[in-house]
Order: structure tokens, then C-alpha cells, then sequence
């Protein structure tokens, strides 16, 4: 079985046009001119058939990396050559770069974006953190505290307008405790605790010393010391300047969670909240050492640290991983292991209040 | 002898670009190089010069590869430079002198990627088997187009038609099909006009704003300077509405001067197209300029009108949303997981999906509509003679570039 067709040919080397006569085999295409002086053979493994067919059913055709063009308009031999010819429709580019090269390269990209998000940011923002003035950093910790009460405070507070919790005597006994816990520290700014109307059980610290308690977690301790430890626990991230930090490790990774999907200008807005969601949180070493800060701390203000051990648990289990703000419980180094180091730490102590500021804290949103 | 330019497309774009949309989402996104490839099949293979088809031959792997040697290479140093500007917060003049050094940088590389890419998709381009080429040096083109910049701004902006025709010049002159170099002699001074006009246009707003306003600057400035707060914001309640107009005033500016750039645009085609030569063939466009910026409008008023919706039915979802989870509050104290907390990661997820979608949307429309349309119709328009003489056009002997566009896609420039 053959077909035979009149074609026009364009040689690849001029950008003129011959008519040819062109004969399909197994074998593949041979080109010949109307005098029948051989042009060209393509071997059938190498035909391919550049684009679409148009409307029409003109169909061009090239040699696998060739220069070369055919141009044919002849339904059956189009027919022969779809039948006879498997690799037809596959890419008419010889591929130019070798495979290994692009493997090359992809290893490259990952490594140098691995290296910079889990190497080279984390190390250089710990040095950035003591460059960055603390007005810029309160700045900063204001901006996102209003976001996340606004966010996070309960229909029924934002209702009524109370997103946080104002109790006097409520203020008063959470002022104690802080003051007690920060006594003769060099904090780079004033420490201010805000108690949001939610029932999210959770609490964490921002930039420029600003930390949040939510109402659920004070509804779910029993123990004033349980929200000393907790406080303790966000004491030490400010004083390290851990949220700072990791606001600048979260938008490094939006940075490059944006290039990664390309497009600067346009996903930009999208890549950078999506980076932020998957870098910003404390890593493991940061939640220890605020963990041993926070106990110190209690030591130092002579509060009982016993009450805490099964707390962390407690919290954990009450909810599970909802919150993508740095939070107390999100990079938990082990609840178990946590209770174990406060179970074997027993050095003593009182509570952080009396029954009766205790009862006021308690009370703080009603 | 005439030759026709036709715009005569195979299969269906849309099609294509819902497949590209659905491919990059389950992809990440890495399927964008193969899916900008394909786009660019489609395009090239639908613009043919006498009935002859123009070819894209680029893969979809050189552009990934030359993202990957940016990523490598670039991100380390941009991050590092963003980290820096980040720590030099403290000190003013020291920050005033690393933003405009990384603004210079960024200038710089917007620049040099524009001109790579158009360098890799050239030498990927063939018709009849005939490549096309750009030669010419990046850092010459590059100071070229800062040396005209500095001189556009300090004439604030009345050079903008010799810097446009000197790059054109330069682009083009560089420009090869097979062993024929393109030619071009356009004047610049015949833009002069048309772009006083954009200029002029642009202005429209501020010369109403003049008219109509300056009593009520001069008062609001007299406010503001006594320092009486009370005093500046009862001439701001005052004139609520003067207000407004003054903020919205830049916009209306960067609107109407956006329009009228179109327009001139393609005036400026038409100059170029009838100034520019490959051997013996000559050009000639007639493109209108009403036309293409009627597709603009039209998109972008598409667009808004897209946008509006899609914020009414967010805030009536709101509504009623609001009011159902406080019936579910009213029917007793919330009990188990945080409904504050998943609302809010709830809101972050539905907006990430919504503005993709959005943004999808709009450029599906812009594509099917502005870059297709204005294809169409400068094909439609341009009229070719010296045909003849293309037939002895030879091959190209310029080596292709090997590696993609890298930096361009990062800044999304380019053919579609």
C-alpha cells in the first residue's frame, strides 16, 4: 500500500516554494521533483505534522528537527499518512535540551529555595531582629492585634462592641500577673496584654510586644497559674523577639511562594497571604526555648509551675490545629514531653492570684 | 506585488484556555510554560502571510529551564536585598539610597528580560521552514533605553516618542528573517503630536480639577497649615464631595491618559509598520485606533462590572450568613471548636479562591477579546508588498538561543 500526492515543498535552506510529487510507504515519504529527481526521504519514524490540519484539510509536514516544509491537500494520502505514520502527531522539535540538564537545573532551583527558606532566612532574621527599631515593630503588632480581634471576636461581641474584655478587676488581676512575671526585665517594649471576646482556645504573641488571650482559654482553665504558665510561655517569644522574627521568615516565604508561581504582578496577592500561611510559625527550638523562658520566669515570680503539667494537654486536645498565627499550640514540642519537663521541674511556689482576683480574671468578658 | 496577512485560527482558544486553567491548577502552576507554549502555537499558527502560516517551535521545557536558572540564581540575591532593606528600616538616607538602587535594578531587569524574550521567541518563530532572529547586545539595548529615560524625565515626558523610536529602531534593525535584516527609518517627530494628545488627555482631569477645586484647596490648605484640626476637618465635612473628586482626580488621570495611550499606540503601529523593511517588501497598516481601544474598554468594563458582582453577592452572602450563625449562637452558647477561628480561615480560603477566579476570568476575557481582537484586526489592516521578493529569502545562520525566557515570566511580559 502507497500514496502518491503533488505537494509544495519548501527546502528549509530558501524560502521559496516547489511543487513536488511525494510518495508515502512503509518506509516513509519520498520527495520528488516534477522531473522526478530526488529531493528528500523521511524516514516514517521521523514524519511529523506541524500544528492543526486546517479547515480545509491542508496538512504540513516536516522531517523531526528538519528545516524543511510540506505543504499536502489530499484527503487520502492525508488518510495513508495518518494510518501509516504512529509518531505523526508527536512534537516536530527535536527537544534541544537534554533531559538531565532540566533535572539539573529543577535540583538547583530546590535546593537554592530550601536552602534560603529553612537556612539562610531563619539564621539571618535572628540577626535582622536586633536591627529593626522597636517603634517599626509596634507598628507592625498593632496592625495585625486589630486584625485578629476584629477576625476572630464572636458575632455576639462584635454585636455589642465588645471584641475585648475590659473587667476591671479583671484587668487589674491579668496586670498583676504580668508585672509579676516581667518584674526586672529589659523588655525592648512595653508589654500589652489584650483579652479577645472568643471562644477560640488559644493565645499567642506578636510583634512589638503585644499578646492576645482568648476568652476559650480562660474559660478552660482551672487554675490561676495555668494562665500564668501561659502568659510565661508568650513572655519568653517577646522577649526573644520571636513573632518579629517570624514575620520575616513568613513573608520570605511569601516572596518566593510568589515567584515560585510566577507572575510577580498578577497571583502576587494570593502567593504572598498563601506563603504567609505556610511559613509563619514558631520552629520547634523557639517554642523550647520560650517554653524554658516562660519557666523561669514563673520560678523567678515564685509561682507554682505544678498546675501546668497536664494543662498543654488539656488545650490540645480540646482543639484541634485551626489557627495559623503563631500560636501556643501549633509547633507543640510534644505535649507529653513538655508535661514531663514541667512534671520534673518542682521547685515550688505559690499561686500567681487569690481566690478573689482569680474569680475577677475569670470574669474579665462578662 | 501585494501579499495578504491573514488572521485565521484552528480550533478553539477558549477551549485551550480552560484546559491550560484546569492543567495549571492540578499542576501548581508548573504546567504555565507548557501551557504559554501552546497558546503561542495557536496564535502564531493562526497569523499566515500569504496563506502561509507563521510556526512557534519553542518547547514548553527552555522556558522552565530558564525559570529554574532564575530561581537559582535571582531569588537568593533578591531576598537577600529585600531582607537587607528590611534591617536598614532604622536609617532614612541609607534606605532612600537602597530603594532607589533596587528600583534602578528592577528597571534594569524588566528591561533586559523584555529583550531576551523577545530574542527567544524570534529565534522560535519560522515560516516555511525560515527562522527569524534577533542579534544585537542586551547591554547596549539596555543602556540605550536608561540613557533615554533619564532624558524622558528630565523633559518630563516630551521625549517619549524618540526614546520609543530609538528602541524600536534598535529592536528592529536587530531583527532578521533568515538571512534578510530588517530596515527602519521612522522619524520620531511625527509621534510628537499624537502623544502630546495622550499627554493632554491625561491632563483633562487635573485642568477640571483646577477649575472647579482651587478654592477649596486653598481653604483646605489654609486649614491644615493653621494646625486646627477641628477647622481642616469642617472644611473636609463640608465639602465631602470636593473631597472626593480630588482623591479620585489622579485615577481619572491614569484612566483616560491609559486610554488615550492605546489610541496612540497604535498610531505609533502604523508609523513604524510604514517606516519599516525586510528586503524588498514594504508595509503598510491601517489600523484603527478607536477600534482597539473600544476592546479595551469594553473588557475592562466587563471586568468592573464582574468585580461589582462578585462584591454583591459577597456582601448579601455576608448578610445572610451573618444572620444564620447568629441564629445558630441565639440557640445556645457555642459549644466544641472555635467558630471564630474557622470563620477566619474559612474567609482567607474563599477569598484566595474567589480573586483566582477572578483573576482567571479576566484574563481569559482580556485574551479572547483585547489580545485576539487587536490580532485580528492588525493582521486584517496591514497591507504587504514586495512579496516577491521574499521567495529568495535563505535560512537563517544565526544559532538559536538554548534556554527560555526566565526572568520574563516572572514579570508576566509578553505574547500572551
Amino acid at each position: 500500500m502507497t500514496a502518491r500526492t503533488t505537494a509544495r515543498y519548501a527546502d528549509g535552506r530558501l524560502a521559496g516554494r516547489a511543487d513536488v510529487l511525494v510518495d508515502a510507504d512503509a518506509a516513509g515519504l519520498t520527495i520528488r521533483t516534477l522531473a522526478d529527481e530526488l529531493v528528500a526521504h523521511w524516514p516514517a519514524g521521523e514524519v511529523r505534522r506541524i500544528g492543526t490540519a486546517d479547515a480545509d484539510g491542508t496538512l504540513r509536514l516536516c522531517q523531526l528537527g528538519g528545516d524543511a516544509r510540506l505543504v499536502v491537500n489530499d484527503a487520502g494520502f492525508a488518510a495513508y499518512v495518518a494510518a501509516n505514520f504512529p509518531r505523526l502527531a508527536q512534537s516536530p522539535y527535536g527537544s534541544r535540551i537534554a533531559p538531565w540538564k532540566v533535572a539539573l537545573w529543577a535540583g538547583g532551583a530546590v535546593a537554592s529555595v530550601a536552602l534560603l527558606l529553612f537556612v539562610i532566612v531563619p539564621a539571618f532574621a535572628r540577626y535582622l531582629v536586633p536591627l529593626v527599631p522597636a517603634s517599626v515593630e509596634t507598628r507592625a503588632g498593632t496592625w495585625m492585634a486589630d486584625l485578629i480581634v476584629t477576625q476572630t471576636a464572636s458575632p455576639e461581641a462584635v454585636r455589642q462592641h465588645k471584641t475585648t474584655c475590659h473587667a476591671p478587676a479583671g484587668t487589674a488581676a491579668l496586670d498583676r500577673i504580668v508585672l509579676t512575671l516581667t518584674a526586672g526585665e529589659h523588655l525592648p517594649y512595653p508589654v500589652l496584654v489584650t483579652v479577645v471576646n472568643s471562644p477560640v482556645v488559644n493565645a499567642l504573641a506578636l510583634p512589638g510586644g503585644r499578646i492576645i488571650v482568648f476568652r476559650g482559654l480562660l474559660d478552660l482553665t482551672a487554675d490561676p497559674n495555668e494562665v500564668a504558665g501561659v502568659l510565661a510561655h508568650e513572655l519568653g517569644h517577646v522577649e526573644y523577639r520571636h513573632p518579629l522574627q517570624a514575620a520575616i521568615k513568613s513573608s520570605s516565604g511569601g516572596f518566593l511562594v510568589g515567584l515560585l508561581l510566577g507572575d510577580a504582578v498578577g497571583f502576587s496577592a494570593v502567593a504572598g497571604l498563601g506563603g504567609m500561611l505556610l511559613f509563619n510559625h514558631y520552629s520547634q527550638d523557639m517554642e523550647t526555648d520560650a517554653d524554658s523562658r516562660g519557666l523561669a520566669l514563673m520560678h523567678r515570680a515564685q509561682f507554682a509551675t505544678a498546675p501546668l503539667a497536664g494543662f498543654f494537654a488539656k488545650v490540645a486536645a480540646r482543639q484541634p490545629m485551626l489557627d495559623s498565627v503563631p500560636s501556643l499550640l501549633l509547633t507543640h514540642p510534644g505535649n507529653e514531653e513538655r508535661a514531663a519537663r514541667i512534671r520534673a521541674d518542682t521547685t515550688g511556689g505559690g499561686p500567681a492570684l487569690d481566690a478573689a482576683s482569680w474569680q475577677a480574671l475569670k470574669a474579665i468578658c462578662a | 506585488m501585494y501579499g495578504t496577512v491573514d488572521y485565521k485560527p484552528t480550533g478553539s482558544l477558549a477551549g485551550l484556555l480552560f484546559k491550560n486553567a484546569l492543567l495549571n491548577l492540578v499542576t501548581v502552576f508548573i504546567y504555565r510554560f507548557w501551557a504559554k507554549t501552546a497558546v503561542r502555537r495557536y496564535l502564531w499558527q493562526a497569523v499566515r502571510l500569504n496563506g502561509e502560516p507563521f510556526e512557534y517551535t519553542g518547547l514548553g521545557r527552555e522556558l522552565l529551564i530558564g525559570f529554574l536558572i532564575v530561581v537559582a540564581v535571582l531569588a537568593p540575591a533578591a531576598l537577600a536585598w529585600g531582607l537587607l532593606n528590611a534591617a536598614l528600616q532604622s536609617d532614612p538616607a541609607v534606605l532612600a539610597i537602597s530603594k532607589t538602587l533596587y528600583a534602578l535594578v528592577l528597571y534594569i531587569l524588566i528591561l533586559a528580560a523584555g529583550f531576551r524574550a523577545r530574542r527567544y521567541r524570534l529565534s522560535r518563530t519560522r515560516w516555511r521552514g525560515i527562522r527569524a532572529a534577533q542579534t544585537g547586545s542586551t547591554w547596549r539595548y539596555i543602556f540605550m533605553a536608561l540613557g533615554w529615560s533619564l532624558v524622558t524625565v528630565l523633559t518630563f515626558g516630551l521625549a517619549a516618542p524618540w526614546m520609543r523610536t530609538a528602541l524600536q529602531r534598535y529592536r528592529t534593525t536587530h531583527t532578521w528573517f533568515g538571512n534578510e535584516r530588517f530596515a527602519f527609518d521612522a522619524p520620531a517627530r511625527p509621534l510628537l503630536l499624537p502623544w502630546l494628545a495622550v499627554l493632554a488627555a491625561a491632563a483633562v482631569p487635573l485642568a477640571v480639577m483646577a477649575v472647579f477645586l482651587v478654592p477649596f484647596v486653598i481653604e483646605l490648605i489654609a486649614a491644615a497649615g493653621s494646625g486646627d484640626t477641628a477647622a481642616t476637618k469642617q472644611v473636609t465635612t463640608a465639602h465631602a464631595g470636593k473631597l472626593m473628586l480630588l482623591v479620585v482626580t489622579p485615577y481619572l488621570c491614569v484612566a483616560i491618559g491609559g486610554v488615550a495611550y492605546v489610541w496612540y499606540r497604535v498610531r505609533e503601529f502604523r508609523h513604524f509598520a510604514a517606516h519599516t523593511r525586510l528586503g524588498t517588501l514594504t508595509f503598510r497598516s491601517n489600523a484603527s485606533g478607536g477600534r482597539i481601544v473600544g476592546r479595551v474598554l469594553l473588557c475592562v468594563l466587563a471586568c468592573l462590572g464582574g468585580v461589582i458582582g462578585v462584591f454583591v453577592i459577597a456582601v448579601v452572602g455576608a448578610i445572610i450568613f451573618g444572620a444564620f450563625s447568629g441564629i445558630f449562637h441565639a440557640a445556645g452558647p457555642s459549644q466544641g471548636t472555635a467558630p471564630g477561628a474557622n470563620a477566619y480561615i474559612t474567609g482567607i480560603v474563599v477569598g484566595i479562591v474567589v480573586v483566582t477566579l477572578m483573576l482567571f476570568l479576566f484574563r481569559l476575557l482580556w485574551t479572547l477579546m483585547v489580545t485576539v481582537g487587536t490580532l485580528r484586526h492588525l493582521c486584517a489592516t496591514l497591507a504587504v508588498d514586495g512579496i516577491e521578493g521574499l521567495d529568495r529569502i535563505a535560512q537563517s545562520p544565526a544559532p538559536a538561543p538554548k534556554f527560555g525566557e526566565g526572568l520574563a515570566d516572572s514579570f508576566d511580559l509578553g505574547a500572551a
